[in-house]
């Protein structure tokens, strides 16, 4: 065997540092964009693997804590926000209705010095069932301070009042003087004390609502971003695999794309949905019962100045709430979007129109100073009328009420499976990048 | 109320015919409140099967409720619902059993209409045995007196739409009493003994004796209720009671075999047309009041004719038809002014206060408040030891 003598290797040249790099640069290549290690395909995998699954991971963590909010807000509008604002606006129904026949009752008493039992009964049946209902918004309210605090006030105020219409009640039993005073200070509480809480709960119910709406949107937004850089980096690894091995596709990579894929489908399909079934919801069945309160109230502050009207004298401003309530109604006839909706809001119209008619002749009666006719016209067409339309409001919020609960419970049950999907998915996603890289790196070993 | 099905032995005061002829100088213009212009259309069922009492509709002098002219004859001239009538609901135990196995637990329903009385009508819906009333169809839903709106069991009427109502008094032959009876008490009278009718209804018979006792059966606890039992049976015990009756309190007034009776507003009026000087009243304690209700099974398969079955009737104009044939209280708006416009013995009717009861009457009238079911049904069932098999 001959040996043969190799030359001597030239001592490496220095470069200065950065030299290397200039001169790369001026022969007109570029700075790679992975360290120089990634150049090697295992190298390439492993680098990868690590970033894949961090990015899974976040976008796990962060599409499971949006899904996660989104859902719970959407149950909490379900479960608690919406049926609380319907509540309070049964609550009211029931209140103006305790308050009509508690008036009813004892006129009729100062005029024929005999208890109204009828309306006695009516009042005491409506005064119980908002109590109950005062309860039962309390309980599916939420940890909303104010608005317990406003329900508190109800409660506090309602116990009030009934003490105020039986000490009413005894003192005109007993024909004493002070009776139209206490039952003045009875309606005044409803009105304003009763009236002004019950419009807190609402507008605390309206704004929870909102907030509702809007919760966990920034952080889908961010998860939807995470997924759509998650998928952006599987097609670059497999592109970078592609062409290091020339093969067209590693099945396990497609699978974790997909299922990254359908995520991502899921954070954007599922709160579109909910937020479409929402504004259904908004639209076909809150925005009416918001209308609907609006006629109720104007036609409970109507009633109570009657009342007053015939326990003090003076004036009552009677018309704006005329004109509020036969626009308000226009309103709820124009947004009914189906049949049932316009025969309600129809009906709706006709019990008004009787009531307004009772109600004006009642005013004139009592402008012409004929207190006793106008007295028992209260008592007969008026508080009739009065609980036919109230009986009315209680049916289109009836209806709107099942129409508005079946849209939020659509949003929940749209955003239901949200929650799962981008836990378990990007598990899977994640154990297939895992193995897919495992099983190319073992290839090389 | 609890009649069994057979027919009256009474014919009554007005024909149906006489009331349209006195109508037709009125003209339709009383009943512009129900006239609200719309159309619905929820399916092509022109067909409604009624379960209803006996004599409760008008029909012709061979008791045909199908008569030319009629209410279901021009319920299928006028809007195309042809009607089985049915006038078979016979009380509100064996009847509503009928309910209960033919449109409740046959499916679809055998009836798309049912009328029981109104507590019973309050159990089907807190069943969820009740369809809500198509209120697209029914635009004279409007025509509701607000009276029957309020009940907590179903406010406004989402459920049932009423059809008739009644009072429960005294009814009384004068020559036998040998003076004017004016109150509840009465009926325990020792000089009645034996020639007393307590009527067959237990609410309406406990009702009776809680108002004697000075309790208020809109009301009702269990001890007051339970002491109104105990009175009903201490004159049954004393030989007080000569029967327990349904209907039948009216041939046995007419023949003279009971002197008073409870007694039904609408058989009365019935029974008057025939002899009239049996007083009826309302006691001056109370009289207890109560209506029959229709009541679409859930399920049923015409729930769109049934409507328009309904807003027919709740028309004024054929409400008061049917008023004036069953001469029970209307609960439909205008139909007291139908009445009144149409003159004559019409007009008469719109004066009586049993139909259209004042202001001072509607005082002294009770419903029956109820109590828990098993305590309702403890009285059910110890009533139902009075009364004959």
């Amino acid at each position: 065997m001959t040996a043969v003598q190799q030359p001597p290797l030239p001592p490496p040249e220095v470069v200065a540092p950065g030299a290397a790099a200039t001169e790369l640069k001026a022969r007109g290549f570029r700075r790679p964009i992975a360290p120089t290690q990634a150049r090697s395909t295992p190298a390439f995998l492993r680098q990868w693997n690590v970033i894949l699954l961090a990015l899974v991971a976040a976008f796990a963590v962060v599409g499971s804590i949006a899904s996660l909010v989104m859902r719970a807000a959407s149950e909490t509008t379900a479960d608690n926000t919406a049926p609380a604002l319907i509540g309070i606006q049964d609550l009211f129904a029931s209140v103006a209705e305790a308050n009509t026949a508690a008036t009813a009752a004892f006129l009729a008493t100062s005029a024929t010095g005999t208890e109204d039992r009828v309306n006695r009964n009516l009042y005491q049946d409506a005064i119980r069932r908002a109590a109950e209902q005062t309860e039962e918004v309390s309980a599916i309210i939420g940890s909303d301070e104010a608005a317990h605090e406003a329900l508190k006030q109800i409660s506090v105020s309602l116990n009030v009042y009934s003490g105020q219409i039986e000490a009413a009640n005894v003192a005109n039993s007993n024909d004493l003087p002070e009776a139209d005073e206490q039952l003045r200070d009875a309606l005044r509480v409803v009105k304003d004390d009763v009236g002004d809480a019950v419009a807190t709960v609402t507008a605390r119910g309206q704004s929870q609502l909102e907030t509702e709406r809007t919760t966990g949107r920034i952080l889908t937004w961010v998860a939807i971003a995470l997924g759509v850089v998650t998928l952006v980096a599987l097609l670059r690894v497999q592109a970078g695999l592609l062409n290091r091995t020339n093969r067209i596709l590693n099945p396990l990579l497609v699978l974790a794309t997909v299922l990254v894929a359908t995520v991502v489908g899921y954070l954007v399909v599922g709160p579109l949905a909910r937020g479409r079934a929402l504004d259904d919801a908004s639209t076909g069945g809150y925005d009416a019962i918001a209308t609907t309160s609006l006629i109720q109230t104007s036609a409970f502050d109507l009633q109570s100045q009657l009342s007053l009207k015939l326990l003090e004298g003076g004036d009552a401003e009677l018309e704006p709430l005329f004109a509020e309530v036969s626009a308000d109604i226009e309103a709820l006839a124009d947004g009914a979007d189906s049949a049932r909706e316009e025969a309600a809001a129809e009906a709706l119209r006709i019990r008004w129109e009787r009531y307004e008619t009772a109600a004006r002749q009642i005013d004139a009666t009592a402008e012409r100073g004929n207190r006793d006719r106008a007295v028992e016209l209260f008592q007969g067409e008026g508080l009739s009328t009065f609980n036919g339309l109230n009986t009315a409001v209680e049916s289109v919020l009836s209806d709107n009420r099942s129409q508005f609960i079946a849209g939020v419970s659509e949003a929940a049950d749209a955003v239901g499976t949200t929650p799962f999907l981008t836990i378990i998915l990007p598990v899977l996603a994640a154990l297939a990048i895992l193995l897919a890289i495992q099983r190319r790196l073992g290839e090389y070993r | 109320m609890t009649r069994p099905a057979s027919q009256h032995g009474f014919r009554r005061r007005l024909g149906r015919r006489e009331f349209l002829v006195g109508l037709g100088a009125v003209g339709l213009a009383a009943c512009t409140d129900g006239d609200v212009s719309r159309s619905f259309d929820l399916g092509g069922t022109t067909r409604v099967r009624m379960l209803n009492w006996a004599d409760y509709i008008d029909a012709d002098a061979d008791d045909d409720p199908y008569y030319p002219g009629g209410t279901l004859d021009r319920l299928a001239n006028q809007i195309g619902v042809s009607v089985d009538y049915l006038p078979a609901y016979t009380d509100n135990y064996s009847g509503f059993d009928r309910i209960v196995s033919d449109a409740v637990e046959t499916s679809p329903p055998a009836f798309d209409i049912v009328v029981p009385t109104n507590w019973r009508a309050a159990q089907m819906i807190a069943n969820g045995w009740a369809e809500p009333i198509p209120i697209e169809v029914v635009p004279n839903h409007v025509n509701i007196d607000p009276a029957f709106l309020t009940n907590a069991w179903d406010r406004g009427c989402r459920f049932q739409m009423p059809w008739q109502a009644g009072i429960t008094g005294i009814a009384y032959d004068p020559a036998l009493t040998g003076g004017p009876l004016t109150s509840v008490a009465d009926l325990f009278a020792p000089s009645l003994a034996g020639r007393v009718g307590f009527i067959g209804e237990m609410r309406e018979a406990v009702g009776l004796a809680m108002l004697a006792n000075g309790d208020d059966p809109s009301r009702p606890t269990k001890a007051a209720a339970e002491a109104g039992l105990a009175r009903i049976q201490d004159a049954v015990d004393a030989g007080q009671v000569g029967a327990f009756t349904f209907e039948d309190f009216a041939p046995k007034l007419a023949s003279g075999e009971l002197a008073a009776a409870m007694a039904w507003s609408g058989d009365v009026a019935l029974l008057q047309s025939e002899r009239p000087d049996i007083e009826f009243i309302v006691p001056e304690e109370g009289a207890i009041q109560w209506f029959d209700t229709m009541v679409i099974p859930a399920g049923a398969p015409n729930v769109a004719a049934a409507g328009r079955l309904m807003d027919f009737v709740y028309d004024p104009v054929n409400a008061a038809g049917i008023t004036e044939w069953v001469q029970y209280i209307s609960p439909v708006l205008g139909v007291q002014e139908v009445l009144a416009s149409a003159g004559g013995a019409s007009a008469e009717l719109a004066r009586n206060t049993v139909l259209f009861p004042d202001a001072a009457t509607r005082l002294r009238l009770f419903t029956w408040g109820g109590l828990d079911q098993a305590d309702e049904d403890a009285l059910d069932a110890q009533y139902a030891t009075f009364l004959p098999e």
